[in-house]
């Protein structure tokens, strides 16, 4: 009977906490997904789940030519901020890691010694030790400082006759640190470039063209701010990418072939059209961020203060992207993160954050960290919040 | 007579379709007709007579277009 009434109490803290959480932006999992959403999105996806309908290309009625004009302008709209000048180097996928599997399975990589960074979430690795399994490829990482960022200046040395790409991610999942994409496609000079943009893509400037990237996977339900199940990539050569998928695309139908233009080439199957009414909608309805550059800086600068926490993150401010990690001296990972949300309803990441390279480079495998990542829409009292319950865990 | 423009996709159906509205061109999006070969299962009708200088503004933009009559 107490064990009953005990477990009672623990679901009505569990409640009260989830409750509290749902009124307040104390959601810092921002990295996981996205959330809050921008309005529009809800709103578009479902008119287009109830008054919409029709599907992308198929015939030529009207609800078809809305829903085609939606899913291109969504495409136009993701170059432009890709900073590219054609929107047929633009793919949709459901997912960054789906988009990282359409270009790393779908590319000649055979007898390929590939480099990667050091922060590499196993939507890259994972794949690429698949590939390594079956004899098809070599990888290995990329010097880098402690905060994970490649240094340039060793690159040369990483090269070989058989260099035959490089992949970098952007942002890292795990402490922030942005990668000098730029400087690292100099230093690679010819080799071909992929950046996983699965964290930066919407928060970060990304220019594929200016920088040299000839691949990038990226996601929509994270910094774009759209619904799950939406993303993509960019492909400087798509033509050397074999689909991943084959079926009807709604053109060339003689034929039992893939068409090999774009992007048709890469759109098998009617694609995830709700979802990407929503993207579209996050596009167009992109929240101003309700703290400031400094006001971040300030958060990162208190926690670093606190007794008996760790901050983890870029070495540098101008390289931090809106995530980080911490560690305490006297909880785990797990506990420390459970601790934050039962007694102050705050939501962030434990664990490995699926980038076990990334913690191997930081040194924290194999507990991991607890993860926090912000969205446009934490208020700066929202971050005095977060400090506070941090200073209160201590106590 | 009626004349239609061909397009590879449905990508460029729509590229195409935003070009003719900002340069004022009219033209009605249909199902390409069964006997014309087309990558694509969308076309633009429009008038016969001005088929080819709508042509010549959308190859300008970087569109590959062709002309069918049936």
């Amino acid at each position: 009977m107490l064990k009953l009434l005990l477990r009672q109490a623990q679901w009505f803290i569990h409640d009260r906490n989830l409750n509290e959480s749902m009124s307040a932006n104390k959601y810092f999992d921002n990295c996981s997904t996205s959330f809050p959403k921008p309005e529009a999105v809800a709103t578009e996806t479902v008119r287009y789940l109830t008054e919409v309908g029709g599907n992308y290309g198929r015939s030529s009625y009207s609800r078809v030519l809305e829903v085609s004009r939606t899913v291109e302008t969504c495409r136009d709209e993701l170059a432009e901020l890709l900073h590219c000048a054609d929107s047929d180097q633009v793919a949709f996928a459901q997912n960054a890691t789906h988009a990282a599997n359409t270009i790393l399975q779908g590319l000649d990589l055979n007898g390929a010694h590939i480099l990667i960074s050091p922060m590499e979430h196993n939507a890259i690795a994972r794949i690429l030790n698949a590939l390594q399994e079956q004899g098809k490829i070599t990888f290995e990482t990329l010097p880098a400082g402690k905060d994970g960022r490649v240094d340039i200046a060793q690159i040369p040395d990483m090269i070989r006759d058989n260099t035959k790409l490089v992949i970098v991610n952007h942002a890292s999942n795990v402490n922030g640190v942005i990668q000098p994409i730029k400087e690292i496609k100099e230093a690679i000079g010819a080799i071909p470039f992929m950046v996983d943009g699965a964290q930066s893509f919407g928060k970060e400037r990304i220019m594929v063209e200016e920088w040299g990237i000839d691949y990038l996977a990226f996601t929509g339900h994270k910094a774009l701010l759209g619904p799950t199940g939406t993303g993509g990539f960019y492909a400087r050569n798509p033509e050397l990418i074999r689909p991943l998928l084959y079926g009807g695309t709604g053109s060339r139908s003689e034929s039992l072939e893939m068409p090999d233009f774009l992007p048709d080439r890469f759109q098998a199957g009617t694609p995830n059209i709700a979802g990407i009414y929503g993207l579209l909608a996050a596009l167009e309805n992109r929240p101003e961020p309700q703290h400031s550059s400094s006001d971040f800086k300030q958060l990162l600068d208190q926690i670093r203060e606190i007794e008996g926490i760790t901050l983890w993150c870029a070495d540098d401010f101008e390289n931090q992207c809106e995530v980080f990690s911490i560690t305490h001296r006297d909880l785990n990972s797990s506990e420390l993160s459970w601790r934050l949300f039962q007694d102050h309803s705050i939501e962030t990441r434990p664990g490995l954050h699926c980038a076990p390279l990334a913690h191997e480079t930081l040194g924290t495998m194999p507990v991991g960290t607890c993860r926090i990542s912000l969205s446009p829409y934490h208020t700066k009292e929202d971050l005095d919040y977060l400090v506070d319950c941090l200073k209160k865990l201590e106590a | 007579m009626r004349t239609v423009l061909l397009f590879q996709s449905i990508h460029k159906v729509m590229k195409a379709e935003k070009i003719c509205k900002k340069e004022g061109i009219e033209y009605t999006i249909i199902p390409v007709p069964k006997h014309i070969s087309s990558e694509c299962g969308m076309c633009m009708e429009v008038e016969p007579e001005r088929a080819e200088a709508y042509k010549n503004i959308l190859e300008v933009k970087q569109l590959e277009v062709t002309i069918a009559s049936f």
